[in-house]
C-alpha cells in the first residue's frame, strides 16, 4: 500500500503538472478544474473519504489561484497536506490507502 | 504502483472486492452513525459503495479492461462498443476519461482498476510467501541431508 509521503508527493505532482500542462492563456483555466482534479485523486484512494476530497480540492484551488496569479506562489507546494493526511489516515480503519 | 501488464487471477480479485466492500460498508455505517451527521461523508461512502457494486457486477458478467501500454481501456457500460474509456496512471493517481469522472462523479471504471491493482498486490504478496515457504523447506531438507551425511 502507499506511504503517506508518497501519497502527498503524488498529489502535489499531479496538481502541479495538471496546471503546468495548460496554456498560459487564463481562458483555458477553468474554475471547475479543482473539483474535477480532487475527484480523480479521491477516487484513486478509495479508503479516505469526503474529508480527504475537501482537503485536496482546497489545495487544488490554492494552486489554481497561484496559476492565475491571484496569490504569489512560485510553485505548487502542499505543506499542509501531510499532517492533515496523517491525521485522516490515523482516524480510519482501512488498508485502502 | 505501475500499470499492470497482466490481469490478476479471479480469486485475488474476489479477495480485493471483499476487502474493500468490508471497509466501505464499515465507513458508511460509521458516517451514518456520526453526530452531528456529515452528509458529505455519507454521500461519499454511498457513492463508493454504489460504484463498487457496479464494478463487481460487470466483473462477474465478464467485463475485462484491456491493458494498452501504460493505459487501461474499458468499454462504456451504457454505450458498449461505441465508447471506450481510457484510464491512465499519474504516479499514485488514476485518471479516467469518462464523462462522469470528468464531471466529478465516481465511476465504476475507476473502482474496477483500484480493485484489480489491489488484487495484483495481494497476488504478488501470496507469491512471495509461497517462495519463502519453499525456500525454508529446501533449507530444512538440505540441513537434514547434511546432518545425515
Amino acid at each position: 500500500m502507499n506511504e503517506l509521503r508518497t501519497i502527498s508527493a503524488d498529489i502535489a505532482d499531479y496538481i502541479a503538472n495538471y496546471y503546468a500542462g495548460l496554456a498560459d492563456d487564463v481562458a483555458f483555466l477553468d474554475v471547475t478544474m479543482p473539483h474535477a482534479m480532487a475527484h480523480q485523486i479521491a477516487a484513486s484512494y478509495p479508503g479516505l473519504g469526503a474529508a480527504f476530497y475537501r482537503m485536496v480540492e482546497a489545495a487544488a484551488k490554492e494552486a489554481l489561484n497561484a496559476r492565475l496569479g491571484l496569490v504569489e506562489r512560485a510553485s505548487v507546494e502542499l505543506p499542509s497536506i501531510s499532517p492533515a493526511l496523517a491525521g485522516l489516515i490515523g482516524s480510519k480503519d482501512s488498508s485502502w490507502f | 504502483m505501475t500499470t499492470l501488464t497482466i490481469l490478476p487471477s479471479d480469486s485475488f480479485v474476489a479477495s480485493a472486492f471483499a476487502e474493500l466492500l468490508t471497509d466501505v460498508e464499515n465507513l458508511l455505517s460509521s458516517a451514518r452513525a456520526q453526530q452531528p451527521p456529515d452528509r458529505d461523508e455519507v454521500k461519499f461512502w454511498q457513492s463508493q459503495f454504489n460504484a463498487l457494486n457496479k464494478a463487481q457486477k460487470y466483473w462477474t458478467d465478464g467485463i475485462r479492461p484491456t491493458i494498452a501500454g501504460d493505459a487501461y481501456l474499458l468499454a462504456s457500460a451504457s454505450r458498449p462498443g461505441a465508447l471506450i474509456h481510457r484510464l491512465t496512471r499519474h504516479g499514485g493517481i488514476v485518471v479516467c476519461s469518462c464523462e462522469a469522472s470528468r464531471n466529478g462523479r465516481l465511476c465504476f471504471h475507476h473502482m474496477l482498476i483500484n480493485i484489480l491493482e489491489r488484487a495484483a498486490e495481494l497476488e504478488a504478496l501470496a507469491e512471495d510467501e509461497a517462495e519463502q515457504r519453499l525456500s525454508r523447506r529446501i533449507s530444512e531438507v538440505r540441513a537434514k541431508y547434511m546432518a545425515a551425511a
